[in-house]
């Protein structure tokens, strides 16, 4: 993600010792097609939760990945709870599931015969206290982020992920752990910056479990697929037998600021 | 153990009724001073004896009284005898003539080029000047670039550094008049940092790497400089399209003192233009220096200095790194059977570079690594079959990041770390008889660290490691044309890079292990000699390494961040091949064709799935060919052709959506190929041959001839969905004319 700059000085140097050239290939590249991919979210507000579960495409196909209909989706908590979803525009809905915090919540999808297991532990509640804004001037202009104030519990092993969003842009995602800040109220920025004055800025908190953290923390950068300064794999899912995705069991709380 | 083996030793010497006398001395090249190393001397009476000057041209060995022929040879040069009288210690140097000059008063008509010749414990050790003709990108001519047509090593076009049977690029030792470099390349890899002006010779061991050295897993690439010519002053340099040379080098005192300084610039960056009104600086230059003088007839003492700064710079974003090195030794001959060395040596690595924090803002960040130390290193001609090479060798590594803006607040960046290395060592070289000989011995070495035991992950260590080090060659000629070797080497490892990951870090990172690397190797050669000059070797060798550290699957880096959470400790690595190569040393034209088939691959429970998976390095087939023809006396034709697998890498195959953003599905890690990549690279060299003293000699060059586009990198870049691999590449040819003097 950093370091854009300097990539694009290699072009440049390389264009001096011979020419620099770029072109798309063929490559033998080994189809894995087909794979289960779930996307599935308990909240502790009300339902109906919703699971999405659909196939990974051949890399060089123009559609978009269709859902699978005919999954047996299951949810159920460690108090005996279980409610089948049920189909319907393109994702698995719950009926009656209800949720608490500190309950660990199993997903269990089975498609032609295979069962995909996960399970998330729905982490307490942190309140989400306010958004405020922070201008960071520089050489030539005051860059104005967003600081989401919450308090960090005494207890370590909390992560957090935010959705940030800035009228119609593209939604940004934000990780924190309290690894070197447990405990303190919290003065980091989320990612997103350039808003503009008077413009809304809306950002969802979801305490998450660390499953779920690792997931989001090895994904690759999505605005840009092939920046790979991470490290090329499939980012550890919570899901068994080789699905592709997770299951979150999370808090959400939304807050609006208006940038000065 | 030093003292059990050397009084064992002197028991069988002493067992001889006769009175046993050491002839010992100094081998030098007789025009400029230069002190040979590897020389053979041999006795033509007792045909079972030869000894070979140490890397300081020392040479000793023991005769019982009488009367003697001592032959010596050595490549390059005439051969020489004299007869002496043994009835006391005597002292015979030799100042050996170069074979050159012999060709042109003599007008033989065999030639020989020896580029690169095996010594006994299976070295290999290249003749700088050997080189200078064969092809080379830009008309640099390059030892590192050179070492890498030889089996068992593999690189890729455009990076830094090497792999060395399987191993990966930092596990080479590169050894500049015994001081560490870390970094050695130039210019983004195309230059190596070694100015070949400078050199004098360089000895490269994939295998058995004898005691006195360790420190790396995978290689030693051991430097010499030249020590500067003591008999006149010399200027000569070299003037290229994108770069120049110069070097400077006298007696101080005639016979007894000299100097040399050699000094490189390249102007690269003259050519480019501007971008966006944006100058780009790239450039590089570095310095070598080194004066010696002889105190007296046993003692001298040698300065050696290298300097060198790369500087990459554009609109506000920079990066430059340097190497400095230095080295000052004494030299001395305690007794005709004793040769001591000291060193004490100085070396620094760091970089300058500009990285994005996380509010987009440009920092400079300066990590730096700096090792200082002592080699106490004793050459012990025991007897008639023994030669012993013992000492010691401690030194300490800081690890640190200067003027940390206040802003960062890694506790990696933030806190120095230190490291001591220590290490004893011995070996003995031991001829039973004419057919046999074994070179055994071993390095005691502890590592020490000053960090906290547990890591944040909560992986624990000891504050300090302790290993023993065998290391065993044997070696029969079956005659003098056939010869087989067996080896075994452990060796261990304390520092270790993380390595750029297409610019997730600007530069390689040295870092200190947590728990020393080990890695273990057998070997078994054969090498046959034909008549007419022909030689073939083969090599199979297999390496098993174990606590190798990678990159966790999925890790996101930035060197903002701690880095090591992102690290998986305790891995393995396996390495086996077959390595092939027939040289033609002799006629008009010579040269050498070398192939490896080879599998390198690493385990780590964290990685992967704990399954085996290929090291990037992983190269299938290697296969280089290097010719040099003789046109006329004044013209030489060179060509090399290289063929080598391509790199092993992470593949997607197949691509799917998570919250309405498009990711890519990852295969098992290194799990597909790049494209192999192969080239041709062509030169011709004029030389004039004057009697004046001023000789000068034009070379001219294409890199990669037929233009192939081999590849750099491969990305994958997706369009409105569509997902599809893209090839960077270097492409077409690059012509070269370089201008060389000397006078």
């Amino acid at each position: 993600m950093k370091n854009i700059k300097y990539l694009a000085v290699f072009p440049i140097v390389f264009s001096l010792l011979s020419c620099f050239d770029e072109r798309y290939i063929d490559l033998p590249l080994k189809d894995l097609s087909g794979s289960i991919v779930i996307e599935g979210n308990v909240t502790d507000k009300s339902g109906p939760y919703r699971v999405k579960v659909t196939r990974s495409e051949k890399i060089n196909a123009t559609s978009y990945p269709k859902p699978v209909t005919d999954a047996i989706v299951v949810i159920s908590d460690n108090h005996g709870q279980s409610d089948t979803l049920k189909y319907a525009e393109g994702e698995y809905r719950t009926t009656h599931l209800t949720t608490q915090y500190g309950d660990v919540y199993t997903l269990s999808v089975t498609v032609d015969g295979v069962t995909y297991n996960a399970m998330s532990k729905m982490p307490e509640y942190v309140e989400f206290t306010a958004l405020k804004q922070k201008d960071i001037p520089n050489e030539y202009y005051i860059e104005k982020k967003v600081i989401p104030v919450f308090t960090d519990p005494e207890v370590k092993g909390n992560y957090y992920l935010f959705k940030s969003q800035e009228y119609s842009s593209i939604e940004k995602i934000t990780l924190f752990s309290d690894y070197s800040v447990n405990g303190q109220v919290n003065n980091r920025t989320l990612n997103g910056t350039n808003y503009s004055k008077n413009r809304k800025v809306k950002v969802e908190m979801q305490c998450i479990d660390e499953a779920v953290y690792n997931y989001f923390k090895a994904q690759n950068n999505p605005d840009n697929p092939e920046s790979n300064t991470t490290v090329s794999a499939n980012p550890p899912s919570n899901i068994s037998n080789g699905a592709l995705g997770y299951f979150s069991a999370h808090t959400t709380v939304e807050k609006e600021i208006i940038i000065q | 153990m030093i003292r059990i083996t050397t009084s064992t030793i002197l028991l069988s010497a002493f067992s001889y009724a006769q009175n046993i006398y050491p002839v010992s001395g100094v081998v030098k090249d007789r025009d400029t001073g230069e002190l040979i190393s590897g020389a053979v001397i041999k006795i033509k009476e007792k045909s079972e004896i030869n000894v070979q000057s140490n890397e300081y041209g020392f040479y000793s060995l023991s005769l019982p009284e009488g009367d003697y022929t001592l032959l010596i040879s050595y490549s390059n040069r005439k051969n020489d005898s004299k007869e002496i009288h043994l009835h006391e210690t005597i002292k015979i140097d030799w100042d050996l003539i170069k074979e050159e000059t012999l060709i042109e008063e003599v007008q033989l008509k065999k030639n020989k080029t020896v580029v690169s010749t095996r010594s006994k414990t299976g070295g290999e050790i290249l003749d700088v000047e050997g080189i200078s003709k064969l092809p080379v990108l830009l008309g640099e001519k390059d030892i590192l670039k050179t070492i890498q047509y030889l089996p068992g090593i593999s690189s890729q076009e455009g990076r830094s550094g090497f792999s060395v049977r399987g191993g990966s690029p930092d596990q080479n030792l590169m050894l500049v008049d015994e001081a560490p470099v870390f970094n050695n390349s130039h210019l983004l890899g195309f230059f190596s940092t070694f100015n070949s002006d400078a050199l004098r010779n360089v000895t490269v061991y994939k295998g058995n790497i004898p005691s006195q050295y360790g420190g790396r897993l995978s290689s030693v690439v051991d430097v010499k400089m030249k020590e500067g010519n003591n008999q006149t002053y010399n200027v000569s340099g070299g003037l290229g399209l994108v770069s120049s040379r110069l070097s400077v080098e006298g007696p101080i005192q005639k016979g007894k003192s000299s100097f040399i300084i050699s000094g490189r610039r390249t102007y690269a960056d003259l050519f480019i233009p501007p971008q966006n009104g944006s100058k780009i600086k790239l450039n590089f230059y570095d310095l070598n220096a080194k004066a010696n003088f002889q105190i007296n007839k046993n003692n001298s003492i040698h300065l050696s200095s290298y300097f060198g700064k790369d500087v990459l710079a554009f609109e506000e974003f920079n990066n430059d790194w340097g190497n400095t090195a230095a080295t000052l030794r004494w030299n001395s001959i305690i007794s005709s059977k004793l040769f001591s060395n000291t060193s004490l040596i100085y070396s620094n690595y760091g970089y300058k570079t500009t990285v994005q924090n996380n509010n987009d803002e440009f920092v400079e960040i300066k990590p730096n690594i700096r090792n200082i130390g002592i080699k106490q290193d004793f050459t012990h001609y025991v007897g008639l079959k023994h030669t012993l090479r013992y000492g010691f060798q401690t030194s300490q590594y800081f690890f640190s990041t200067r003027d940390l803006p206040e802003a960062i607040t890694s506790s990696f960046l933030r806190n120095n770390r230190t490291m001591w290395e220590n290490a004893l060592y011995i070996n003995d070289d031991y001829k039973p008889n004419d057919k046999l000989f074994i070179n055994y011995g071993l390095r005691a070495s502890l590592f020490s660290s000053d960090r906290k035991k547990t890591d944040d992950a909560g992986n624990v260590f000891n504050k300090s490691y302790f290993n023993i080090e065998p290391r065993i060659v044997v070696g029969y000629n079956f005659n003098e044309n056939n010869t087989l070797t067996l080896g075994y080497n452990r060796n261990t490892q304390n520092i270790y890079t993380l390595n750029s990951l297409n610019g997730a870090l600007n530069n390689d990172l040295w870092m200190d292990v947590r728990k020393p690397q080990v890695a273990d190797q057998i070997n078994v050669g054969f090498t046959k000699k034909f008549n007419n000059g022909y030689e073939l070797s083969t090599d199979v060798f297999y390496k098993k390494m174990s606590n190798l550290v990678d990159y966790k699957d999925g890790a996101a880096i930035n060197i903002l961040d701690n880095i090591e959470q992102n690290l998986a400790y305790n891995g393995k690595g396996r390495a086996y091949g077959l390595e092939i190569m027939a040289k033609k040393t002799t006629g008009k034209l010579t040269g050498w064709f070398s192939y490896t088939l080879s599998k390198t691959q690493r385990q780590n429970d964290e990685i992967n799935n704990g399954g085996w998976y290929n090291a990037s390095y992983d190269r299938t087939h290697n296969l280089s060919l290097v010719a040099n023809y003789q046109l006329t006396p004044k013209w030489t034709l060179s060509g090399a052709f290289v063929y080598a697998t391509g790199n092993a890498m992470t593949y997607p195959g197949a691509k799917y959506v998570i919250d309405g953003r498009g990711y890519l599905q990852y295969g098992e890690r290194n799990g597909g190929r790049i494209p192999a990549s192969h080239r041709l690279d062509i030169n011709a060299t004029y030389e004039p041959k004057t009697d004046k003293r001023f000789k000068s000699s034009w070379s001219f060059g294409i890199y990669n001839v037929y233009g192939r586009h081999n590849p750099y990198s491969i990305s994958f870049e997706g369009n409105q969905g569509i997902v599809r691999p893209k090839q960077t590449s270097f492409v077409s040819w690059v012509p070269n004319i370089t201008y060389n003097f000397k006078f």
